[in-house]
């Protein structure tokens, strides 16, 4: 088939299965559509949590190496310097004050610049030949990552946060420098940001603009990911499988488990014989009725 | 005998009839009753006052022609555990359940909000914005009460009660138990309070534990905080159509098993003869034969109007008599609007929750407010309640082409009331619409298509056996929990009557359709016929049973 092949109004037809690789909610809400689907169902489906771990991401192209101030030098450092953060981390309650602001109010930040929590992971760590930034001269400083509410909860709607976004820079810069000396104007060339609704507009299964889709908490892991109903990556839905992190133990993190976990619901399924290439997890219990994913 | 103006209202049923047993009230606990007896074999008739099945099981139009309420029962917390929706597998043809995240909401006055979602995370996130101490306080205690209740609390509601020194007993085997005895002492008021220091979520927390007619100073009942926190707060369900679809799929396993259900029948009077249980007598004058009769009326109306108080033991007698109902009772405002109410809050999610606590802003006025009912009174300067807008959930309830949604603001309310019902019901109408307006700015005169309310009495009215507009059919303390409710010789079920079983919200565990009464009623008939057990205890019922009981 040409790579081409199912642009415009095409309809490419499944015998077996579709497994759908895009995130949860969409999955269902938009490609199966709510006329298909019990009213307890979708209300189970729009209650799946995208809270928990959204990120603000800022890359700051700077002319000179951004450099710690002394308190923050690690030992025993040649060049700039190295700092990666948590910043500030002084006591719980800045944290809890953190935490609070984001998860508790869900709006604009408020807590005070130099109480605001970041992690960054600089340029400088990166092997020599690993170049990030090619313009001569300059330097680029990123990723800076400070924890902030996902769009979809913010009372003021979901571009809430973006309408201030160069203010919000430039208060993260204010939290930056408490631990940076030299991110000034002077020395600034360019702060790019990636909010979280900027994240879902680029990708759009990052669903609360976060890397792990849906909340990584109790309710939402392991037999409850994405829902009790929906754990082992089947669906009410004859034929529709799910495979995206936002829908499927273990979650996000690039951790590769699930396109190999749904394998053996496909087998018990009786969708695909894989052949001698085939091996289960030694975990794997077979689910009584079914097809074992365990070769004979 | 039959109206003389309109004749039998079913003529083939004969004036007199014959039955292995017969269940008197068709609320949840009676149709559960009558459906498990039904399929067991026994030849069953379920005898119902009203032209309609249900109890407070009830979705009816009341406002209007195309809009539907669900007038008592509207929040199902047990769910989860009911073994009668596993045993007939009522969940794969009959009912779906919705169980929102955003579950329990509280909106203050200042526009900040709390919110009890069903996941826990979400939960702490609430009650951060006032106390992230607290919010770790409740996400511990939490998970240690979710143990509470899915090992104990949870699968003992379906096992017949036993003695406080048994219970003690049992549940010095595990640590689990010990922790549930520990919570059984202190009254919610003192678990809350040791537990929680941020005013506004004390409040939530007690208002949340306590509804349903709890003494929040009282001890001894302690247990309940971490089973309506737990599953009220967290975890209740709204049956899809409405409640009365519970009923309704209920009643088809009765008559699909056999069962007869006889409707628009008011017992008048329970026969006996020989100094046992001989049937029943219908109002339009049909008697109904049966050594066993199962009622699940309270217990007034059971022993002292229809067996009558001369065919009762004295210690009986005296017992029904001193028999205690709610502490209070309800005021329900339901309304149909144009739009659902829009909370003006700091949470956009509680637009979104089964139920939103109005115009309690902290523990001080929410205590205040509870005495004022018990007291008999209603200060209209301090009261508060909780709303809930049941089309968000489920469509079906409005079928009327103008559009529309279904909402309810219910409060605690006396029985009695100074200057009675009828005039205090009209003022506290308008008194919640502009309390609720404060809350949720929409709901103005021009929002509204209809409102109507039901009072106290008016509950009595439609349900006569909810005394006093007891939804409980009795008050919940410790002299009537457990093996004391309704009273010690009656609370398996079986009566010193012979051949009468009760098996009504008055008897253990209680109200709230919580379905247990009904399920032991007919685990003890069907034991006392010799009839074989078609049915097993759950899972979780099982467990109980191997680690505290054997």
């Amino acid at each position: 088939m040409r790579e081409t092949a199912t642009r415009d109004e095409k309809r490419v037809w499944a015998d077996k299965a579709v497994v759908s690789g895009i995130d949860v909610k969409q999955t269902f809400q938009k490609l199966i559509g709510s006329e298909h689907l019990g009213t307890s169902f979708l209300r189970k489906v729009d209650d799946i949590s995208v809270k928990g771990g959204s990120i603000w991401v800022s890359h700051l192209l700077t002319r000179q190496p951004l450099v710690p101030r002394p308190k923050f030098q690690a030992p025993k450092c040649e060049g700039p310097g190295e700092y990666g953060g948590p910043y500030p981390c002084g006591s719980r309650e800045i944290y809890y004050e953190h935490v609070g602001d984001v998860d508790g109010r869900r709006g604009k930040p408020t807590v005070p610049a130099e109480r605001l929590m970041w992690i960054a992971t600089q340029s400088v760590r990166f092997h020599e030949t690993d170049s990030q930034c090619t313009i001569p001269g300059l330097y680029l400083e990123s990723p800076y990552y400070v924890y902030v509410p996902p769009p979809e909860y913010q009372p003021d709607g979901p571009d809430a946060i973006d309408k201030h976004k160069e203010e919000i820079n430039a208060y993260m810069r204010q939290a930056f420098s408490q631990v940076i000396e030299n991110v000034d104007d002077d020395n600034l060339v360019a702060h790019l940001s990636n909010s979280p609704y900027e994240s879902e507009f680029r990708n759009t299964g990052l669903i609360g603009g976060t890397w792990c889709g849906t909340r990584h908490c109790d309710d939402q892991w392991g037999e409850n990911r994405p829902s009790p109903e929906l754990a082992r990556y089947r669906t009410p839905v004859d034929g529709l499988y799910l495979c995206n992190q936002t829908a499927c133990h273990p979650g996000g993190l690039a951790l590769m488990a699930i396109p190999y976990n749904l394998m053996h619901i496909l087998i018990e399924d009786g969708l695909v014989e894989p052949g001698n290439w085939w091996y289960p997890s030694p975990w794997y219990i077979p689910q009584q009725g079914k097809i074992s994913a365990i070769p004979r | 005998m039959p109206d003389p103006l309109i004749g039998k209202v079913f003529d083939e049923f004969p004036d007199e009839s014959e039955w292995d047993a017969i269940v008197i009230g068709s609320g949840p606990n009676g149709l559960i009753a009558a459906a498990y007896l039904a399929k067991a074999g026994v030849k069953v008739a379920l005898v119902e006052r009203r032209y309609e099945i249900g109890g407070g099981l009830a979705t009816e139009e009341i406002l209007f022609p195309g809009y539907s309420s669900n007038m008592h029962a509207v929040y199902h917390m047990m769910v989860d555990y009911m073994p009668v929706i596993q045993d007939f597998d009522l969940d794969n043809h009959a009912l779906m359940w919705t169980k929102p995240n955003a579950q329990t909401g509280m909106v203050f006055e200042d526009g900040t909000s709390l919110l009890m979602a069903r996941m826990v995370e979400d939960t702490k996130d609430s009650i951060t914005k006032f106390s992230f101490k607290d919010a770790v306080a409740f996400g511990k205690l939490i998970r240690r009460w979710r143990k509470i209740v899915d090992e104990i609390l949870g699968p003992a509601t379906y096992i017949p009660p036993m003695s406080p020194l048994d219970i003690s007993m049992a549940m010095q085997r595990t640590a689990v138990g010990q922790e549930m005895l520990e919570l059984v002492e202190q009254s919610p008021l003192e678990i809350i309070t040791n537990n929680f220091e941020n005013d506004k979520v004390r409040a939530f927390l007690l208002y949340t534990s306590c509804m349903w007619g709890l003494d929040p100073r009282e001890t001894g009942i302690g247990m309940f905080v971490a089973l309506l926190l737990q599953r009220f707060g967290m975890n209740k369900c709204y049956c899809d159509g409405g409640s009365h679809k519970f009923a309704a799929s209920l009643a088809r396993e009765v008559v699909g098993n056999g069962g007869t259900i006889v409707d628009a029948a008011e017992v008048t009077n329970i026969i006996m003869e020989g100094g046992r249980v001989a049937g029943v007598q219908i109002a339009e004058g049909r008697t109904l034969r049966s050594k066993v009769v199962i009622s699940t009326l309270d217990p007034h109306t059971t022993f002292l109007d229809l067996v009558g108080p001369e065919n009762l033991p004295a210690d009986l007698k005296e017992s029904v008599e001193g028999w205690q109902y709610d502490k209070w009772s309800f005021y329900t405002l339901h309304i149909a609007t144009k739009e659902p109410p829009k909370y003006k809050c700091d949470d956009n999610w509680i637009n979104d929750a089964f139920m939103n606590i109005v115009g309690i802003e902290g523990l001080d006025q929410l205590l205040a407010h509870w005495d004022n009912v018990i007291g008999g009174s209603i200060d209209f300067n301090n009261f508060g309640g909780h709303a809930t807008c049941e089309s968000l959930f489920d469509p079906h309830l409005v079928h009327s082409p103008y559009g529309g949604y279904v909402s309810f603001f219910q409060m605690h309310a006396p029985y009695e009331i100074e200057g009675g019902w009828d005039q205090k019901g009209k003022e506290l109408e308008e008194a919640i619409l502009t309390k609720w307006q404060k809350a949720a700015p929409n709901m103005t005169r021009e929002n509204i298509i209809k409102v109507g309310h039901e009072t106290p009495v008016g509950i009595e009215l439609r349900l006569p056996n909810m005394r006093r507009g007891a939804i409980k059919h009795g008050d919940y303390k410790p002299i009537q929990l457990g093996c004391f409710r309704p009273n010690q010789d009656c609370s398996s079920s079986a009566t010193p009557v012979e051949g009468l079983y009760v098996c009504g919200a008055s008897n253990y565990p209680g109200g709230m359709v919580l379905g247990g009464p009904g399920y032991l009623g007919a685990n003890k008939v069907a034991e006392d016929l010799g009839v074989t057990k078609w049915w097993k205890p759950t899972k979780a019922m099982e467990k109980y049973i191997r680690t505290y009981l054997e």
